[in-house]
């Protein structure tokens, strides 16, 4: 009982002050929720950035242990990730090496990840049919095409095209409105589940 | 621009209307199960779970960056309970599921709950937590993290049920190259848009369908209620903005 | 003797197995009672329903059903199938199980009521005696030389009997006639309070001679030995009622007043009998009179009449026989609140009913009575036999009472051990007063049942029935008349004397022997019949009447020896050991008949020659388990503790995947055998096997083939392609930078900053949208280096501290940061808010984000430091993808203007007057590469559509 109920009403005492704090416009309620709370938050987010990361270095040492394939790829992960926090350690992010490492590794990688995205997302729009043929895929083309046909003026009749594109700005914008509100109701009654204690992540499905 | 404190005390409206309606369904719908719309996703993630046992691999579930103090909180809470069905029944089959997190605090709290999927079957000795990785801080490079383990093979069935944005085509094409059943959803547009042409509209969740997967897996009173209460929310919403609207157009209030 | 029809040999008649083969004897089954199959003998359950047949060995139900439960109707004997749940543990355990549990049963009788009510469980071994399937009668089928015995009419004979019953000693003729007299306990007649008839068995009311239709005969109450369980022997009348057994007690109550309203007439009664277990008797008529003597001395008469008088009862109509002889009906319509409510009630047990023939024999209180039965064929035949034979029938000899039961006694009566020497405790049952002479009925009474009529009165009995009435004492019969199968229910010597009924059975009260003075003279008022009679324990001449009966029945050796089934022994109350099958001991005394005797082998019933591949079924009480025991191991709790053969369970079920057997070697050769442990680690080894080698797959997976993967090059070839031509191409532009007012109010914004002003500039993007935001980052820095302002650059990003080192230092600025703080701002959105809320003067907030959330962070908690100090102007700088869900944020709170990815960024520089040619290339390479994406889709749009669904699949 002591493990189930004690982080039950942890957790709903400390949403209901927190939420409180950011309604109510009242003193300790905000100091208790900015000064107290919140930097607990930022404590426990950070050790579970420490624990996550010896995780992270402890799955890929078992990779290296184990009979397995991409061993390779283990040990230059398990060594950039010492490497870099050695490095930080002692320079700080401003230092020269780490600069390198960001602008010379990270950058283009990540960079070059998220443009073989773009291939992928081609290639996803190509296949659309091939997934669903609904009327919603047609659009779902159509709409992108004018999307990727107005992004840049042209030189030449650019308003033409620009009309196009504000009209689907429009559509495009209520729609993300909805959508967006929409999730927000769902967080909203996810939120309050767990603040009422009906749901209990923390401890108990 | 509105009176912040006007704001604030909306938003306290709307929680105290949303608590009161949750218990007004909550009771009502105590002993019966409302009628619901069907999302197909969620129940068929166990059915994944049974054919991945059968050919004896796993299942790889991204759960994305939505990180536990963040915005995303609720919408990794909402995945997590849609994937409660598929952690228990993998618990059962001792067959868990490789679970990936782009988000420390997320880490944490999916290695907790497939640990007490073991602990329930009785089985808390089986729990391996190696089962449940942290693979990289920021999305896409997570995302590049969790499609090699797509690519090393021994992955039957990919789940992608989170926080997500563009990145995620990077899970869907690696399943795709390795003949690997892909599905899930997300709630952010962005994400919503790299998986719309790549699943079907029954392997696809958008949206807020996303909360309604825990009422779908355990189809318990209160998940339920609070989707009722979501839908009364919207048509509230619905309501107020066709009313702010028609009353902008009369000339009468507005924003 | 029975022939094994197998191998031949000859096995007695109590057996249900061969001896020599196993094979299971016809006759020798087990009825269920749930579903009717029957079922060897040795079968604990049903074969086909799993119902239990046969209660623990050694365990008998705690909780006594409630009288007010509704007996099971008795549609003829039939084989106890579950345990009589009594109030009390039964003492003397020389009494045979289904007598113990009468007696049991008597308990639950009030004080004042002579209430027999019978248990649900007792009844239903009686209920089931109906011969529902002709093809059970397979005693025809054996060489049983009982195939022949009569069977009453309405009650088909089932094909098993117990072997108690078959233990029955055979009759000669001379005992068959002195058991035809039955002496009709003067205390018997003319009871106001009859029993239910319908409870009764019908081969028992057969036997009634009701004096009118509506009439019930009267009994007298049992006697008190036979209600109590031999325990606690009292002397008083209503404790003795109350141990006595319903059925018994029903005997003792039976007004016609409390006829039950489900009596039945005996043509009903016909299609409900229970079958008997024996074969189907020859169609015999009976005479409407033709009460056996034996039972028509059960009713009462005016006064207990000597043994000499049961002779002449042999002749007595049904109408004399006691009320709850009369109109004994089957069952089920018995209304348990009749008999639950009126003490005096008389519900007849469920065995007791159906004894009348419905078709010849009709109960006077058939009509009123709920116990109007007819006397089964089966037994209605005897009752043409005993018209021939003398009334005196003497003790005969097994085979002579074999012969006389082949025609007219059920195989269950047969085989008797006629010796009355040897007779333990049940000898006083069937003791028969011999005082009462009932010889209107003794032509009407089986040999085999005249012999249970003592000639001789018992010394010193019990208290019974007579004694706790009114009316006089019956006599106990003589021992010539007590049938061989009774005299061999001798108690111990030394508790002869207590056992012998100082009269008979069956005494009626003096209401009930008022009653039945209308009755015929068959039975006496009060009368009760000798045999009955001797069963008394209690009273102290009764005991000693009873005494005297072992004593005559155990030197009788013509009576067989009844061999106790295993099934009956399960029904030996807790406590109590098992039938001895020697030596056989005289009761003496009532002393030794109240203590927990065993029933001697000598005294008592033969023990069953229960074959050896039988006995390794039976549970023992020790728990033991053996080697060989081990393959079946018993259990040791619950409802089937003791029994074997169920599933094993524990340790050799419940290892884990992963178990480790080696560590638990030790334990488990304690506990099991090194068999067993060596198949359990052989399992284990099997069970881990598959993890450890690849495990094949077994569907086949549809890769992407080579089309899908041209696909992606032929994508990435054109996106590529028209990059580096848009990178490449020198003449003029392609695309235009249009400005529009969200890029100019930006501009201005930053344009109106004064020098020394303090900026804040979040960098929110990541390494990944570096490459798009990087530039624009750049141009916002060099704007508000050319303006002279302080930079306050902070990232909620842990990599945002190195990005803002990048951009500060090519334009050597410096990031004013307040003491002691850092550029990363941890905590997301408190964080932002945190830094906000501390005074810094700032001028305006310039956000950089390639990510949503961020931005939202910012501009939100910009908005609530509205309550401390007005918000700051926001200019916010963001990538194409965040855009569209920022558009929102941008369009209606504080923001002065924003800058969309490249396009923007290219019109923001043009604005400044700053038109930088790489920027127009990049501008015209997005621009291509755009247009390629959207050829490329709209190829994919149209060849799928033009594939049809075949391309789908």
């Amino acid at each position: 009982m002591f493990k189930r109920v004690l982080p039950t009403v942890v957790a709903m005492l400390v949403g209901i002050l927190v939420l409180l704090g950011y309604v109510l416009p009242v003193e300790s309620l905000t100091w208790l929720r900015d000064i107290i709370l919140l930097r607990w938050a930022m404590v426990l987010a950070a050790f579970a950035l420490f624990v996550a990361y010896l995780s992270l270095l402890r799955v890929h040492v078992l990779r290296l242990t184990s009979v397995r394939k991409n061993k390779f790829t283990s040990l230059l992960m398990i060594l950039s990730a010492l490497g870099v926090l050695i490095l930080v350690l002692v320079q700080g992010l401003e230092g020269p090496l780490a600069q390198q490492v960001l602008t010379a590794v990270l950058i283009p990688g990540e960079s070059a990840l998220l443009a073989v995205t773009a291939v992928t997302l081609i290639v996803a729009g190509m296949r659309i049919l091939r997934a669903r043929r609904t009327a919603g895929a047609i659009v779902f083309v159509v709409v992108a095409g004018i999307i990727l046909l107005t992004n840049v003026a042209y030189s030449v009749y650019p308003e033409v095209l620009g009309i196009l594109r504000q009209s689907i700005d429009v559509l495009a914008t209520a729609g993300m409105r909805g959508l967006v509100m929409g999730i927000a109701l769902g967080v909203t009654l996810t939120g309050l589940r767990i603040l009422l204690g009906i749901d209990r992540p923390h401890s108990d499905e | 621009m509105m009176n912040q404190t006007l704001l604030q005390l909306m938003a306290l409206g709307v929680i105290l209307v949303a608590a009161i309606a949750f218990a007004l369904y909550g009771i009502r719908y105590r002993d019966q199960s409302p009628p619901t719309r069907p999302v197909p996703v969620f129940p068929g993630l166990t059915d994944e779970v049974g054919r991945v046992a059968e050919e004896g691999v796993f299942v790889h579930v991204a759960l994305g960056n939505g990180s536990l103090i963040g915005d995303d909180a609720m919408m990794s809470v909402a995945a997590l309970q849609g994937l409660s069905g598929l952690l228990g029944l993998s618990a059962a089959y001792d067959t868990p599921p490789l679970i990936t997190t782009g988000d420390p605090t997320l880490y944490l709290l999916a290695s907790d709950w497939m640990r007490r999927a073991y602990v329930r079957t009785g089985s808390a000795d089986l729990y391996k937590s190696a089962a449940v990785q942290f693979t990289a801080a920021s999305p896409v490079t997570y995302a590049a993290m969790a499609a090699t383990y797509l690519s090393d093979g021994g992955i039957g069935s990919n789940v992608v049920l989170g926080a997500f944005t563009q990145e995620v085509t990077l899970l869907t094409t690696a399943a795709e190259r390795r003949g690997i059943h892909s599905s899930g959803g997300t709630a952010s547009p962005q994400g919503l848009g790299a998986l719309y042409p790549t699943l079907d509209q029954e392997q696809l969740v958008m949206g807020e369908d996303m909360f309604a997967g825990s009422a779908a897996v355990s189809q318990r009173s209160s998940a339920l209620a609070s989707l009722w209460t979501q839908d009364l929310l919207r048509w509230l919403v619905i309501a107020g903005i066709l009313g702010t609207a028609l009353l902008s157009l009369a000339g009468l209030g507005g924003a | 003797m029975v022939r094994c029809p197998k191998c031949g040999k000859m096995n007695q008649d109590s057996s249900r197995f061969c001896n020599q083969c196993g094979t299971t004897l016809p006759q020798t089954r087990t009825r269920c009672p749930q579903c009717g199959l029957m079922n060897p003998i040795g079968n604990a359950f049903c074969s086909r329903c799993n119902t239990r047949l046969h209660d623990s060995e050694f365990q008998l139900p705690e909780q006594p059903k409630p009288p007010e439960e509704t007996p099971v109707g008795v549609k003829g004997i039939s084989l106890p199938t579950l345990p009589v749940a009594g109030d009390g543990t039964l003492e003397t355990t020389e009494l045979p199980d289904w007598l113990l549990e009468l007696t049991e049963q008597s308990l639950e009788t009030p004080a004042d009521a002579l209430e027999p009510t019978l248990e649900e469980p007792f009844l239903d071994w009686l209920s089931d005696l109906e011969d529902d399937t002709a093809g059970e009668v397979a005693g025809d089928a054996t060489g049983r030389s009982t195939a022949d015995a009569p069977v009453p009419d309405g009650v088909a004979p089932s094909a098993t009997m117990p072997d108690w019953f078959d233990a029955l000693p055979e009759e000669d003729e001379e005992a068959g006639a002195a058991e035809a007299e039955v002496e009709t306990p003067s205390s018997l007649a003319g009871v106001d309070d009859e029993p239910a008839l319908d409870e009764l068995p019908d081969w028992l009311l057969a036997t009634a001679t009701p004096t009118s239709p509506g009439d019930v005969p009267s009994f007298t109450p049992w006697p008190e030995w036979l209600s109590k369980n031999a325990e606690e022997p009292t002397p008083g009348q209503e404790e003795t009622e109350q141990e006595l057994p319903g059925w018994l007690l029903q005997s003792a109550e039976a007004p016609p007043s409390h006829a039950s309203p489900a009596a039945h007439s005996a043509e009903e009664d016909a299609g409900r009998v229970v079958p008997l277990p024996f074969p189907e008797p020859e169609e015999e008529p009976v005479s409407e009179t033709s009460a056996p003597d034996w039972l028509a001395a059960l009713y009462p008469a005016e006064e207990p009449e000597p043994q000499e008088a049961v002779e002449s009862q042999a002749g007595q109509t049904a109408s004399s026989l006691p009320d709850w002889l009369m109109g004994i009906s089957e069952e089920e319509e018995v209304e348990p609140q009749a008999a639950a409510t009126e003490p005096e009630a008389e519900t007849v047990p469920d065995w007791l009913m159906g004894i009348y023939d419905d078709e010849e024999v009709e109960p006077p209180a058939a009509a009123t009575e709920p116990g109007a039965e007819t006397v089964p064929d089966w037994l209605m035949g005897i009752y043409d036999d005993e018209e021939a034979e003398p009334p005196d029938v003497a003790p005969s000899t097994e085979p002579e009472a074999e012969a006389v039961l082949g025609e007219d006694i059920p195989d269950w009566f047969a085989d008797i051990d006629g010796k009355v020497e040897e007779a333990g405790p049940l000898a006083a049952i069937f003791t028969v007063e011999p005082e009462e002479e009932e010889p209107a009925l003794e032509a009407d009474i089986p040999d085999w049942l005249a012999g249970i009529m003592v000639e001789e009165p018992v010394p010193a009995q019990p208290q019974t029935f007579e004694q706790e009435t009114e009316s006089g004492q019956a006599d106990v019969p003589a021992t010539d008349d007590i049938p061989d199968w009774l005299k061999g229910m001798t108690p111990p010597d030394d508790e002869a004397a207590a056992l012998e009924p100082a009269q008979s059975a069956f005494v009626p009260s003096e209401t009930l022997s008022e009653a039945s003075e209308d009755e015929a003279p068959a039975l006496e008022a009060g009368e009760i019949p000798d045999w009955i009679e001797g069963l008394s324990p209690t009273a102290p001449g009764a005991v000693e009447e009873e005494a005297a009966f072992f004593d005559r029945v155990s030197g009788d050796e013509s009576l067989v020896r009844a061999e106790v089934p295993s099934w009956l022994q399960g029904l030996r109350p807790p406590g109590t050991g098992p039938l001895p099958s020697l030596p056989e001991v005289a009761y003496t005394d009532k002393d030794q008949l109240d203590a927990d005797i065993p029933l001697p082998q000598e005294g008592g019933l033969v023990r069953a020659e229960i074959p050896d591949w039988v006995q390794q079924y039976r549970p023992s009480a020790d728990g033991e388990v053996g080697e060989e025991s081990f393959l079946e191991p018993s259990e040791t709790d619950g409802p089937l503790a003791g029994l074997r053969g169920m599933l094993p369970s524990g340790p050799l079920m419940d290892m884990p995947a992963d178990f480790e057997p080696v560590s638990l070697a030790a334990k488990l050769d304690a506990v099991y055998p090194e068999s067993i442990v060596a198949q359990a680690q052989l399992w284990q080894r099997l069970l881990e096997q598959p993890r450890s080698v690849p495990r094949p797959v077994a569907q086949h997976r549809v890769r992407s083939g080579r089309g899908q993967q041209a696909m992606r090059w032929i994508v990435a070839v054109v996106l590529l392609a028209v990059t580096a031509l848009g990178l490449l191409w020198g003449e003029a532009p392609l695309s235009q930078a249009l400005s529009r007012p969200h890029i100019e109010r930006f501009s201005r914004a930053i344009d109106a900053l004064q020098t020394g002003d303090t900026v804040i500039v979040a960098v929110e993007y990541g390494p990944a949208e570096a490459g798009e935001m990087t530039p624009l980052a750049r141009a916002v820095v060099q704007h508000l280096a050319d303006r002279n302002v302080q930079i306050t650059m902070v990232s909620t990003l842990p990599e945002g501290a190195g990005l803002i080192h990048g951009l500060l230092e090519p334009q050597a600025l410096v990031n004013h940061l307040a003491a002691g703080k850092a550029a990363y701002l941890p905590g997301s959105s408190s964080g932002v808010a945190q830094f906000l809320s501390e005074p810094a003067e700032a001028k305006m907030l310039i956000v950089l984000a390639g990510r949503a959330e961020r931005l939202r962070w910012w501009v939100e908690q910009n908005n609530a430091q509205s309550a401390t100090s007005p918000p700051l102007p926001v200019n916010v700088g963001v990538n194409a993808a965040t855009a569209p869900l920022m558009m929102p944020y941008l369009e209606t709170l504080p923001v002065v203007g924003w800058v969309v990815g490249l396009p923007d960024l290219a019109a923001y520089q043009e604005f400044r007057g700053l038109t930088s040619g790489a920027l127009n290339s990049q501008l015209d390479a997005l621009m291509l590469a755009h247009w390629a994406a959207l050829a490329l889709l709209l190829f994919g749009l149209f060849y799928y559509l033009a594939l049809g669904k075949k391309g789908a699949s």
